[in-house]
């Protein structure tokens, strides 16, 4: 009877000893196979995200070379044509020279001619900004904003301190950042009502802060509700790929201002 | 002497450590959560009475077992029904009665008061070893965080660790009141187990407040 007892007391030991291994085995391939799961999911995403920005680039991409073509021949073939209209304008002799409405059309065709190349010349500007090619995205930004100061509508302040970097930006980045900041300096010119913008480019090591503050009437609202509107839809697509982030802080009245944080490679 | 220190005192007092754990981030806790904090005082409780009543007096306690397993049955059962819909909650609801009538009858007309509850306890620990599976089954599925994330997973995993490995002890249940050396052996592997049971409790008491920046920081 007491070998039958401790039978079944070396059982029951080895009974609970089986089951506790059993149990935490189970417990751990469980917290591994879900590990794994969540990082295949996770592989996933990442996967899904990178083919939407590629995408995104490529749209981007192709809009750029398409707005380069269309300036490009504004540019050459509008610009050349109205040139050789006015020419043709100045070449052209009446019997009566000295007549009063000969030297009035004239001088009105001019003027006119003159206001749509210079017209042309924005847009073509506008469409594809030359100076970024040539001279980098400060250049440009300082060309773009005299142009707005021009007008009289709104004075635009730039301050570079980051000229190392700006110098090296690959030309679809820097595209990118220029579209962002003349995005917003239009945003400033048609809704904010305000005088003075400040564009401040920086540096810390591997990277490059631009700072862009409007003393315009600012927003409400908050920063998800900002971002549905299709200003900020293209800024927030443009800064995604090129891997910026940016920090919007708007009050009703007190201006509207945005860090952006761009990781130089 | 050492496994009377163990089984007396280290043990029992290891129960503080979730109690702590659990008070500490109260204002985190979820229903469920403050059903398993109910069930671990009630332990606690029932322990101690126990204790007293053996060490003290020298009474007879599997009377104790009686009451406390229909209970114990009733606030983990209840613990589960937190994770389901109404539908599967009422179920449970209903399983917890139907359990305790169950040990009423095996009290009454199986194995008395004066014997350990073996029938109860190993109905009981099947069922909770079922209802841990379905838990796991369900929430592997959930891929939204990591496993280690989820506080609920660490009470789940020391309830089936504990009634897992326990199945064996509670289905031979009436033999462990013999006095001798395998019996004390056996009562210190329980001990042991219920140590690691309280201290996954404590780390799912700490996982809710972690839990709760997340959802809130989100």
């Amino acid at each position: 009877m007491q070998g039958t007892t401790d039978n079944i007391y070396i059982q029951m030991i080895l009974g609970m000893c089986g089951a506790f291994i059993l149990v935490v085995s189970f417990i751990l391939f469980s917290i591994r196979n879900q590990n794994r799961l969540l990082r295949q999911r996770q592989q996933f995403q990442a996967a899904e995200i990178a083919h939407q920005k590629e995408l995104l680039g490529a749209v981007i991409q192709s809009q750029e070379t398409e707005r380069k073509r269309i300036g490009q021949d504004l540019h050459d073939d509008v610009g050349t044509t109205l040139s050789g209209l006015r020419l043709l304008i100045e070449m052209f002799k009446p019997v009566d020279d000295k007549d009063q409405q000969y030297l009035n059309f004239v001088k009105s065709g001019k003027l006119t001619i003159d206001k749509i190349v210079k017209d042309v010349r924005h847009i073509s500007h506008n469409l594809s900004p030359a100076t970024l090619g040539y001279y980098g995205l400060a250049a440009a930004i300082n060309e773009h904003s005299d142009i707005i100061n021009q007008s009289g509508k709104l004075t635009v302040n730039v301050v570079n301190d980051a000229d190392a970097i700006l110098e090296n930006l690959p030309l679809a980045n820097a595209t990118a950042l220029y579209r962002v900041l003349e995005e917003l300096m239009n945003n400033t010119i048609k809704h904010s009502g305000a005088s003075k913008a400040d564009i401040q480019f920086n540096s810390t090591p591997g990277k490059l802060l631009i700072a862009y503050k409007d003393n315009g009437k600012g927003l409400s609202g908050s920063t998800s509700q900002l971002k549905k509107g299709m200003g900020m839809q293209n800024i927030e697509s443009r800064l995604l790929n090129i891997n910026a982030t940016y920090d919007v802080t708007t009050k009703p009245g007190e201006g509207f201002h945005i860090h952006i944080n761009y990781p130089v490679i | 002497m050492l496994f009377y220190i163990y089984t007396t005192f280290i043990v029992p007092a290891t129960v503080l450590i979730p109690i702590a754990y659990a008070f500490i981030n109260y204002r985190s806790l979820t229903r469920a959560f403050k059903i398993i904090l109910a069930f671990i005082i009630f332990s606690a409780v029932m322990n101690t009475i126990a204790s007293v009543m053996a060490r003290g007096y020298h009474m007879r306690t599997t009377g104790i077992y009686h009451i406390y397993t229909p209970f114990e049955f009733g606030f983990i059962a209840a613990f589960f029904s937190e994770f389901y819909n109404k539908r599967i909650r009422n179920i449970l609801y209903a399983l917890i009665v139907v359990f305790a009538v169950f040990c009423v009858l095996n009290t009454v007309f199986i194995e008395s008061m004066m014997k350990m509850d073996s029938n109860a306890r190993s109905v009981d620990a099947i069922i909770l070893i079922i209802l841990c599976m379905l838990f796991f089954a369900k929430n592997n599925s959930d891929l939204d965080s990591r496993w280690a994330d989820h506080a609920s997973n660490w009470v789940v995993a020391g309830l089936l660790l504990y009634y897992g490995s326990s199945l064996f002890m509670f289905i031979f249940f009436d033999n462990l009141t013999r006095d001798d050396i395998m019996t004390y052996v056996i009562w210190t592997l329980n001990a042991t187990i219920l140590v690691i049971e309280y201290i996954l409790f404590a780390i799912g008491f700490h996982k809710c407040r972690a839990q709760q920046t997340i959802s809130t920081s989100r």
